[in-house]
């Protein structure tokens, strides 16, 4: 009797094995502010692509977002684009569990979708889908140069004109309004609700733009420059363009550059390029 | 962290079970409270008559469906249900110049060595200026920017590092060795008109506008304290003014009142509520003298939201056990006209230590009538884990989703002790 029972737990468990599916991920990289089209080449770069997706199983199962994001946040061309994009990943990829992959702004986006989830009916299916978002220097506080742009603009709109730069999304990015939003919409900041799924951000410390420094190079010198210089509205603790202690606003810290990248800065351009080991980095975490 | 959700459409709207039903008034509002007295009708513009799919691009699109979702959340983890309005010091300001002015010079008080200069077109016609044609004259010094400058750039580098300034703007870092004082800043080649914007993150001198919330109600208004500081000591402003400025661009002149101890106050109060959506801005432009009796200019932005209360909870709640042994909340809300609607809050139990913890958060919402319904805040029974009765129910929020409208929010509304 003792025999037949083992006999049959072993075929059930080899049944079980043999009709198991591995788990099906899939990856989405969602850009920053802009209205892209073609965010493969012009946002991230193939070598960074194609690094994320070395940590892939499938490499079929890979999505460059592609929306305009110089909207607000909670717009149907930037949440409703982003939602619409993801949700038809996960049906025609047939995906058990997605990563969101994003770049400073796209993480306020992403943040809205998981902090605003009966907002759209299509927002449950992605957070029940999603296992993290690895948030690569996302503005989740703002940054001081939106303010310096758009405060600026205050005397344009007194005196009726609407110049060519006017993008909701670098005013929404102000810190008096991400501040508002932070504590009115969104989740995952201090003494706010969490998220529902881990939100994870990348830091970046600090902008090299020596000559004879290596570091300046990656992801091209003069980008590097220019960083140096809007480091000037920012606090000593900057990528050039966001704050740390804005890119560490929401969800948790899963690293500060130096900590993974062998001791070299990752500036905000370098955040989305092929620098020093970031697509391996994020491609090992795919592979958990 | 664990993850719980549930996605109903079946369970926003009311029609959920009562067995073990237990009728709740909720606690009297606290003075931080926002709580709508009277109710208004909503713009008709704040309820798209379209359907999600058939809508192309409109900057808003309604959902018709009923949702409902949960999660848990960790227990370790404070949460503030009393909001905190932001402030932020400012050691900048902006000028609007016309070309003459450009050309003739204008004087820019700098309070601190290293000011950051931005120079930027402001209109279409607005000219290129070219950086050799600029010059700058600090106490008996006048130079070019190549030698007043430590840092120069223009506005393609500042576009690729990410900072959306006009085309044609310029950039400067003044020698930290040319010091303070008044500045002329001169362009020989101006044409149209230009904003200049001279931030100083060295100085000591900084201005803070308090406001005392960061969300109001059509009615209601903000009461902004501007001041004035050098270090840590009180600084007198010699004058303020200001405008608030609408989501829609719109703009209303603001009258400050001096008050004794040197500061100014305003309180700025919107007429009406626009359909465009965004945040209300008080701009707040301050002129003030330091130790040496030299001018002081500072700008700052002050941000608030403000809603059409279009409807307001009700005062009444039931807990019920849900079916999956969580636990529901159905909640009152009157409407006084047709809209989305959403509330959501968080559930805070007693865990094994016998400390109060937040336990999970709810969301839920749908299309409401004009009139009195019921949203459905659903807690699942994973979500619970770890925690027993009592019960209490923190930062419950009801807001107008169309309107992207905060209309109520209550710290702390419930207290039971079983569904």
């Amino acid at each position: 009797m003792q025999r037949i029972k083992r006999t049959l737990l072993l075929f059930s468990l080899a049944v079980a094995c043999s009709t198991a599916h591995a788990t099906v991920t899939g990856v989405a990289l969602v850009h920053g502010t802009g209205n892209q089209t073609n965010a493969y080449s012009d946002y991230w770069q193939a070598d960074m692509v194609e690094g994320v997706r070395n940590g892939l199983v499938d490499r079929n199962n890979l999505l460059v977002v592609n929306c305009d994001f110089t909207q607000f946040m909670w717009d149907s061309r930037a949440a409703g684009c982003l939602a619409g994009q993801l949700t038809s990943f996960i049906q025609t990829r047939h995906l058990d569990q997605l990563i969101v992959i994003t770049h400073s702004n796209g993480g306020n986006v992403m943040r809205w979708i998981m902090s605003n989830p009966t907002w759209d009916a299509r927002y449950p299916n992605i957070i029940q889908h999603l296992v993290k978002v690895d948030a690569l220097a996302p503005s989740s506080a703002g940054t001081p140069l939106a303010d310096a742009v758009i405060a600026g603009n205050v005397f344009e709109s007194a005196l009726g004109w609407l110049l060519g730069y006017k993008n909701d999304a670098v005013r929404q990015q102000q810190l008096g309004w991400m501040a508002t939003y932070n504590q009115q919409y969104l989740l995952g900041t201090s003494a706010r609700p969490a998220l529902p799924t881990a939100f994870r951000d990348v830091v970046g410390t600090e902008v090299v733009s020596g000559l004879f420094s290596n570091q300046a190079y990656c992801g091209g010198y003069t980008n590097s420059v220019a960083l140096e210089i809007t480091q000037n509205w920012l606090s000593s603790c900057s990528d050039g363009f966001i704050e740390c202690s804005s890119a560490s606003a929401a969800g948790t810290v899963w690293f500060r550059d130096t900590q993974k990248t062998g001791g070299n800065v990752l500036n905000h351009n370098q955040s989305r390029r092929a620098c020093f080991g970031l697509p391996s980095i994020l491609a090992n975490d795919i592979k958990g | 962290m664990k993850r719980r959700i549930l996605a109903s459409a079946l369970l926003a709207v009311c029609a959920s079970t009562t067995a073990f039903a237990g009728t709740q008034v909720l606690l009297p509002a606290q003075s931080t409270d926002l709580v709508p007295t009277t109710l208004l009708a909503g713009s008709a513009a704040s309820v798209p008559q379209t359907s999600l799919a058939a809508a192309r691009t409109p900057p808003l699109q309604m959902e018709r469906q009923p949702v409902s979702i949960s999660w848990a959340l960790p227990h370790d983890r404070a949460i503030q249900s009393v909001t905190q309005p932001f402030t932020r010091s400012s050691r900048e300001y902006w000028m609007d110049v016309s070309a003459t002015e450009l050309q003739r010079g204008v004087p820019l008080p700098l309070t601190a060595p290293g000011a950051i200069i931005r120079l930027s077109p402001s209109d279409p016609v607005g000219g290129k200026l070219r950086s050799s044609n600029v010059r700058l004259q600090l106490g008996r010094q006048s130079m070019n920017l190549s030698q007043a400058t430590s840092q120069l750039t223009d506005a393609a580098s500042l576009q690729a590092a990410g900072m959306d300034v006009p085309a044609a703007s310029m950039v400067m870092k003044l020698k930290p060795e040319l010091g303070s004082g008044l500045a002329t800043l001169q362009a020989a080649d101006a044409s149209g008109r230009y904003v200049i914007h001279v931030f100083e993150p060295e100085s000591s001198l900084a201005v803070t506008a308090q406001a005392d919330r960061n969300a109001l109600l059509l009615g209601g208004h903000v009461h902004v304290q501007v001041s004035m500081h050098d270090a840590d000591k009180d600084a007198p402003l010699a004058a303020v003014g200001g405008f608030l400025r609408a989501p829609d661009g719109s703009t209303t002149l603001l009258d400050y009142r001096q008050q004794r101890d040197g500061s100014f106050t305003v309180d700025a109060q919107p007429r009406n509520i626009p359909s465009a959506l965004g945040l209300w801005e008080v701009h707040t432009f301050t002129a003030g003298v330091d130790a040496n009796g030299d001018e002081v200019r500072r700008d700052t932005t002050t941000v608030f939201s403000a809603a059409v209360p279009t409807a307001r909870l009700s005062g009444m709640a039931m807990t019920s056990a849900a079916r999956d042994h969580g636990i529901d909340i159905n909640v009152g809300v009157t409407a006084q006209s047709r809209s989305r609607f959403a509330i959501s809050a968080v559930l805070f139990g007693r865990d094994v230590h016998g400390e109060m913890v937040p336990a999970a958060f709810a969301q839920s919402a749908a299309v409401l009538r004009k009139g009195d319904s019921q949203l459905v805040l659903h807690y699942d029974r994973a979500s619970l884990k770890g925690v027993t009765a009592p019960y209490e129910l923190h930062d419950l929020r009801l807001q107008d989703q169309p309107a992207l409208g905060l209309i109520e929010r209550r710290a702390l509304a419930m207290r039971f002790d079983t569904p």
